[in-house]
């Protein structure tokens, strides 16, 4: 049976990124299969078809990548662990990637690495054995990432490799490495998917790099990032992170007023106070709708004792 | 990732046309397996589900599998457009529409799009009346959903598919346009109990854009109690599920609910400075998500009403 569905969001999309089938299919498939898949004759079963669908930053309902009986089964089983995961329960995630680990096809690479990455996210939550997770996660990206054809800049990551880089990167001792793998990774997110999925997987990275930033006190990148990170959550017409980021912002903008004795001049002084207070006035409304009454009150007194400028209701 | 209830829609669906379970299987499957689909025992073949809606008039919707090459591209133009509406910029809007139409060729799910939007495009630009867009939607919903009426009344759900529930959503603010309110608010009602049944994957979002319509329906028909309720429910909802759109509009309403009841003297004048606060959160909250259209909006009326800037003087 023709199944003209993956195959034309594939094509669509690699001839429009103009992208190489290799580039796609890299470490998921062979380029036969992958021309096969294009066409429009699934030979494969849905986690192939749904990575390289992933890779090219798009989603396709699972409906429509189902191959048999098992694969459904396989497909539930894989949405239950993530489920469990998302929701920090790694003690049924674990029973349920032991279940998974038992039908899976043990020679396919996809199903290797997706149980990995699980596996590897119950140990780094458990805290004894991370140096055995992060050996599995790497292992886990190599089936798909070979390590020297790793480190190009345009890479394209199915979502369980981007777990997998995203986890790695996190836990990468060497802040100016992590800090470029991370910044991958959203160059990734940015240029290829939805504004919603750009808040579920480029935001907690965005976060980081933030929280990066101010450990090193580099106030100019972190309100770049700050302000990245609120067009990212505007975008997906999300609100309730930006009474936090927009606090940051005026925290930081402060800061490098501080830091900047030229700045001290009189005719600056006042603009960069307005600048600072406005974004204190949007973080306090954004707190203060989501009843978020702690944050809402670190804004008010911040506003009043460094600012001089009393929020009132 | 989207939860695609097969087996509700093919049941609901299969209810909603009045058929048993023989008629719809006949020549297609067996009567076990149409059976052990319903119940979600039996995962449908794709094909199987085409065929099972097609004998019972309906396309799978918000579905890659009907795209061709050149359905891709206008789904691209599609998003395009909606962008530019969702900013109100109707200028924008105009060409992404024009981009279409060349665009579109015979399929009919998208020249049926194009009908619906160019309608509506045109109504903003105040190219037509809203008597010519109801009867432009009307003769719509007659060819993609006849019969529809028959559930406005009924408890029977009907599994509308999204691009349905988008028709006639605005059919009913179009109907709100032309002053049939409680038309408007029957058939939000009925779209209302379609979606929570929770057929349909990502029905929140239609959920409280419709109940937002119905806030307006029944401010014009001068219920304000039940539509000052609505907009306290669409806040909490929108909170709920974090929609910023929705939040700020709906603390813009409330405070214009405020003002209302004030100026028909149900409320004190001294309530005023309570309006002009909550109009201004509505605002910040606007500026903290950089939305430009209801900025613009929020300040403006607030100054027609006031004679005075929204924004705080530093």
């Amino acid at each position: 049976m023709k199944i003209n569905t993956v195959g034309v969001v594939l094509s669509h999309y690699r001839k429009k990124y103009q992208l190489s089938q290799t580039q796609i299919c890299g470490g998921i498939c062979g380029i036969p299969t992958y021309c096969r898949i294009e066409k429009g004759y699934r030979e494969v079963d849905s986690l192939v078809s749904q990575s390289l669908v992933e890779r090219l930053g798009k989603q396709v309902l699972e409906f429509e990548l189902l191959l048999n009986e098992e694969d459904y089964e396989r497909m539930l089983l894989r949405n239950h662990i993530k489920e469990k995961l998302q929701e920090k329960d790694f003690k049924t995630a674990e029973h349920l990637l032991d279940k998974y680990g038992a039908i899976m096809p043990k020679e396919e690479v996809l199903h290797k690495q997706f149980f990995l990455c699980g596996k590897a996210q119950v140990l780094l939550a458990g805290g004894v054995d991370k140096t055995n997770a992060l050996k599995m996660l790497r292992e886990a990206l190599n089936l798909t990432k070979p390590e020297d054809e790793n480190d190009t800049e345009e890479q394209l990551y199915s979502e369980t490799e981007l777990k997998i880089a995203y986890l790695l990167a996190l836990n990468e001792k060497d802040e100016a490495r992590a800090e470029k793998q991370m910044r991958r990774l959203l160059h990734f997110i940015e240029k290829y998917n939805d504004k919603t999925r750009q808040e579920r997987f480029g935001l907690p990275i965005v976060k980081e790099l933030i929280q990066m930033k101010k450990r090193q006190r580099e106030e100019v990148t972190l309100i770049e990032y700050l302000d990245e990170a609120i067009t990212i959550v505007s975008e997906s017409n999300k609100a309730a992170a930006l009474a936090g980021l927009h606090f940051e912002k005026a925290m930081a903008m402060e800061r490098l007023f501080a830091k900047k004795e030229c700045w001290r001049e009189k005719k600056e002084r006042p603009q960069h106070l307005k600048d600072c207070i406005n974004e204190c006035l949007m973080a306090y409304e954004v707190a203060d709708i989501m009843e978020n009454t702690g944050l809402r009150e670190k804004i008010r007194r911040f506003s009043e004792d460094t600012l001089g400028w009393q929020i009132t209701e | 990732m989207a939860n695609y209830r097969v087996g509700d829609i093919i049941r609901l669906t299969r209810l909603a046309s009045g058929l048993t379970q023989e008629q719809l299987c006949e020549n297609i499957c067996s009567i076990e397996t149409i059976s052990r689909i319903e119940n979600g025992k039996h995962k449908v073949k794709r094909e199987t589900y085409h065929r099972l809606m097609e004998k019972m008039n309906r396309f799978p919707e918000k579905n890659y599998a009907i795209c061709v090459d050149k359905d891709m591209q206008i789904m691209e133009e599609r998003a395009r457009f909606e962008g530019a509406m969702a900013k109100h910029d109707f200028e924008t809007a105009d060409c992404y529409m024009k981009l279409l139409k060349e665009k579109a060729g015979s399929s009919a799910p998208t020249i049926r799009y194009i009908r619906r939007e160019s309608a509506f495009l045109d109504f903003y630009q105040k190219r037509i009346t809203a008597e010519k867009l109801v009867e432009l939607l009307k003769e719509l919903a007659e060819e993609v959903v006849p019969g529809y009426e028959k559930f406005l009344d009924s408890d029977v759900v009907f599994p509308f598919m999204e691009q349905e529930i988008i028709l006639l959503k605005r059919l009913a603010i179009a109907y709100g346009r032309t002053g049939e309110n409680e038309l408007a608010i029957k058939i939000s009602k009925m779209l209302l109990r379609s979606l929570r049944t929770g057929y349909m994957a990502e029905w929140r979002e239609h959920e409280i854009s419709i109940i937002g319509d119905m806030s307006f329906f029944y401010q014009r028909i001068g219920d304000f109690k039940t539509a000052a309720e609505i907009t306290k429910n669409v806040l909490l909802m929108a909170k709920k599920y974090d929609e910023g759109t929705m939040m700020e509009e709906a603390l813009f309403n409330s405070a214009w609910d405020i003002l209302r009841e004030i100026r028909r003297g149900e409320r004190q004048k001294s309530e005023l400075a309570d309006c002009k606060k909550l109009m201004r959160k509505a605002y910040y909250f606007a500026l903290a998500r950089n939305d430009k259209t209801n900025l613009k909006i929020f300040s403006d009326y607030y100054r027609e009403q006031f004679g005075e800037e929204i924004e705080i003087k530093l």
